[in-house]
C-alpha cells in the first residue's frame, strides 16, 4: 500500500492530507471525518489501521484530512465552522476525482459524523455513509463536555469564573468568553468559536437519518461491561430511534470506547472493522450503479 | 485569518527497522543568513503522534520557527501516520515502555535525517511527559545533541502496583475536593450521582489523596510504600550532566509530575535550584499536558528566552 502525507491548498488556507491507497488502482474513495476535540487523538490510529486493512486488501483508498485550525493544518480551532470544512471537504473531493476517484464514501466517528452530516452539500457525489458510535446532537454533546472545563477552571483560578451557561452565552454574544487572560470556551483545551455554535444550534439535532439518501452503515459501540458508565462515553443509539429503512443498516458490535483513554491500549477495534468491512463488500457486491457525479469547480 | 503558511513541509524518513517515520519540518520564517542553522526535534507527544496531546507540539513549533528556528516534529513506529504497530497491551504498561525508552532508537533516526537534510550548529530535544523522557534519554545516548528541554517529565516508572488514586498531591486534591464540597448542596449533582452518571473514579482519587499525603507510591508487593522511580531517568541524567549538555526541565505549576520531580529528585539531590547544573521553569498556572493554547505559549516563550540565553542560535 501506499501512503502519503500531503498539504492541500484549498486557496483558503491549507489542509493536511493523508492517502493511503492500495497498490493498484481503485475507483473508491473513503473520506474520513475524524472526531472533533481530544477524542480525534485516541480515534486517530484505530482510524488509520482500518484505512491501512482497506488499502491492503486493495478496495479502497482512504483520505485522512485534518479540519482547518486542527492537526497539522493551517489556522486555530476557534476557527473551524461548517461553512469552511464544507468548501474543505468539496475541494478535497475535487482533487482525489482529478487523481482518479469516482465513488467516495464518507465515514465519521463520534463527533465527526455530525460534522459531516452538517457539511454534506446539496448534490454532493456520495455513494455511502458509514457512521461509528456516531454523536449527532453535537449541542447537547458540547454542554456535557464543558463539565470538564469547570474542573480546569478551578485548577486554574481556585474558583469557577464561568459556568457552563455563561460560557456558551457569552460566546454567542461576543464571540467568545474569556477571564483573567484565558479563553473559557473551549472542550478538553480545543476552542470552539461563535460562528461554529451558532452552526450547531440551527442544525437538525435529530438522531432519525431516515433521510439519508444513499445506502448508509450505523456501527454502534457497546462497551464490555466492565468499561461502561463512564463520563463523555455514551454512544447515541440511533437505531431505537429511527424507523426502519432499506437504506440503512445498524450493527452493534461489541467494542471498547476506542475513543477514551482507557484501563487496556489498543490501535484497533476488530469487532467495528469487521462489520464495516462485511457491509463494504456487501455493497460491492450489490450495485454498482450510481457512479458520483463529478463536481465542478463552478459548482463549488 | 492566519496567513499561508509555506514554510512547513511533510517529510519521511527510515528509522533503523526500515519503518517509514513521517513528521513536518517548520522552517524559521525570518530566513537571516547571520544566524546559526539551528533546530529542535519534538518526537512523540505522550502517546500521541508529532502533533502531541491538545494540539501542543504545532504550536509550539510554528512560535519557534516565528522565533527563527528549524523545527522537526515526528511520530515515531506505531504513532501518527508513521509505519509499525503497538501491540494491545495495558495502558501503563505503553507508558512503561515509553519511560525505558521504546522511541529512542526512533529519536536517533530523526537526528540522522537532520544531519543529512542541512549542517544545524545545534541540536536541542524536547517533548512533554513521555516525549520528553524519550527526549532526556535520547539526549544522554545521542552526542549530536546539546541542548534538550524535558516538560513535564516523569521521575516515577508507571506501573500496574502504583496506586494512581493517591498520585495527586495534596494541595491539587485539596482544590478538587473543594469543587465536590460545593456540590453537596445540588440536586443535579446528587441526581447524577445517585443515577451513577457521575465518574465516581475522578471523585475517590482526589478524597484518597487528603488522607494520603505521601502522592504516588507502590501500593503492593515487595516494594510496598516505596516510590517507584525510574533508573533510566537518574541515570540519564548523571550522563547529561557530566558531558555538560545544557537542560532545561519544565514543569506547569499545577503539574503533579512537578510535585514528585521536587520530592524524588530536586530536593534529594540539589540544596536550591541554583545548585543544581540545570535550569527550571514552572510556568504559571499551567497543567501536565500544557492543555490549553496559552499556557502553551507561556512555556515556549520560556523556552526561547532559554535558548535565546545560551545562544543556541
Amino acid at each position: 500500500m501506499n501512503i502519503e502525507n500531503f498539504f492541500h491548498d484549498t486557496g483558503n488556507g491549507r489542509i493536511f492530507c493523508t492517502l493511503i491507497s492500495p497498490q493498484n488502482p481503485t475507483e473508491e474513495c473513503v473520506i474520513y471525518f475524524a472526531p472533533l476535540f481530544e477524542e480525534r487523538m485516541w480515534a486517530q490510529r484505530i482510524a488509520f489501521n482500518f484505512a491501512r486493512d482497506m488499502a491492503a486488501k486493495g478496495s479502497h483508498a482512504t483520505l485522512v484530512f485534518d479540519y482547518h485550525g486542527y492537526g497539522e493544518s493551517d489556522g486555530n480551532a476557534e476557527d473551524f465552522t461548517l461553512a469552511r470544512c464544507r468548501d474543505d471537504v468539496i475541494s478535497l473531493h475535487v482533487l482525489m476525482q482529478t487523481r482518479g476517484y469516482s465513488r467516495f464514501v464518507w465515514w465519521g466517528i463520534r463527533t465527526g459524523c455530525a460534522i459531516a452530516l452538517g457539511t454534506i452539500p446539496a448534490h454532493a457525489p456520495i455513494n455511502s455513509f458509514i457512521l461509528w458510535a456516531p454523536v449527532l446532537g453535537l449541542k447537547d454533546y458540547i454542554y456535557e463536555s464543558l463539565r470538564a472545563n469547570i474542573a480546569a477552571q478551578m485548577m486554574l483560578f481556585k474558583k469557577v469564573m464561568a459556568k457552563r451557561d455563561i460560557i456558551l452565552a457569552e460566546l454567542v454574544q461576543y464571540g467568545q468568553c474569556f477571564r483573567d487572560g484565558y479563553v473559557l470556551n473551549h472542550v478538553d483545551g480545543y476552542r470552539f468559536g461563535g460562528i461554529f455554535y451558532q452552526e450547531i444550534l440551527n442544525m437538525n439535532h435529530s438522531k432519525d437519518l431516515s433521510y439519508l439518501a444513499f445506502p448508509s452503515l450505523v456501527v454502534e459501540v457497546i462497551p464490555p461491561r466492565a468499561e461502561k458508565g463512564k463520563l463523555m462515553a455514551r454512544t447515541e443509539s440511533t437505531a431505537e430511534t429511527a424507523p426502519a429503512q432499506q437504506n440503512i443498516q445498524y450493527r452493534k458490535v461489541s467494542e471498547r470506547e476506542f475513543w477514551l483513554i482507557g484501563r487496556d491500549y489498543s490501535q484497533r477495534a476488530e469487532s467495528v472493522y469487521r462489520a464495516t468491512l462485511e457491509w463494504l463488500d456487501a455493497q460491492a457486491s450489490g450495485s454498482k450503479t450510481g457512479e458520483a457525479s463529478l463536481w465542478n469547480r463552478s459548482e463549488r | 485569518m492566519e496567513p499561508q503558511r509555506k514554510i512547513e513541509s511533510v517529510v519521511q524518513f527510515p528509522n533503523e527497522r526500515g519503518e517509514v517515520l513521517r513528521g513536518v519540518l517548520h522552517f524559521p520564517e525570518h530566513g537571516d543568513e547571520t544566524r546559526k542553522k539551528t533546530i529542535v526535534i519534538f518526537p512523540n507527544g505522550g502517546v500521541m503522534g508529532c502533533e502531541g496531546d491538545y494540539r501542543a507540539h504545532v504550536a509550539m513549533a510554528r512560535h519557534l520557527a516565528r522565533g527563527g528556528y528549524y523545527v522537526l516534529r515526528f511520530s515515531p513506529s506505531g504513532l501518527g501516520y508513521s509505519d509499525g504497530d503497538i501491540p494491545n497491551c495495558r495502558q501503563k504498561n505503553l507508558y512503561v515502555q515509553v519511560e525505558y525508552g521504546l522511541f529512542v532508537a526512533d529519536i536517533r533516526a530523526a537526528v540522522q535525517f537532520v544531519q543529512n537534510i542541512g549542517s544545524f550548529s545545534s541540536i536541542t530535544l524536547s517533548g512533554i511527559c513521555g516525549g520528553a523522557m524519550s527526549a532526556f534519554l535520547a539526549a544522554a545516548e545521542l552526542k549530536e545533541v546539546q541542548y534538550v528541554i524535558p516538560i513535564g517529565i516523569p521521575v516515577l516508572l508507571d506501573n500496574d502496583d502504583l496506586d494512581y488514586d493517591t498520585r495527586l498531591p495534596a494541595d491539587v486534591a485539596k482544590q478538587m475536593v473543594k469543587i465536590y464540597h460545593e456540590k453537596l448542596f445540588s440536586p443535579k449533582s446528587w441526581v447524577r450521582l445517585l443515577t451513577k452518571k457521575s465518574d465516581i473514579s475522578r471523585i475517590k482519587g482526589p478524597i484518597l489523596a487528603l488522607f494520603r499525603q505521601e502522592g504516588a507510591y507502590i501500593s503492593k508487593g515487595n516494594e510496598k510504600g516505596k516510590f517507584a522511580e525510574n533508573p533510566n531517568f537518574f541515570k540519564a541524567a548523571r550522563r547529561i550532566f557530566k558531558t555538560r549538555k545544557k537542560v532545561l526541565f519544565v514543569f506547569g505549576d499545577t503539574d503533579g509530575f512537578w510535585w514528585e520531580f521536587q520530592r524524588i529528585f530536586l530536593k534529594r539531590y540539589y540544596a536550591e535550584v541554583k545548585d543544581a547544573p540545570f535550569d527550571l521553569y514552572l510556568s504559571p498556572g499551567a497543567n501536565h499536558m500544557l492543555s490549553l493554547p496559552e499556557m502553551q505559549v507561556d512555556v515556549v516563550q520560556a523556552m526561547l528566552a532559554w535558548m535565546n540565553k545560551h545562544n543556541v542560535s
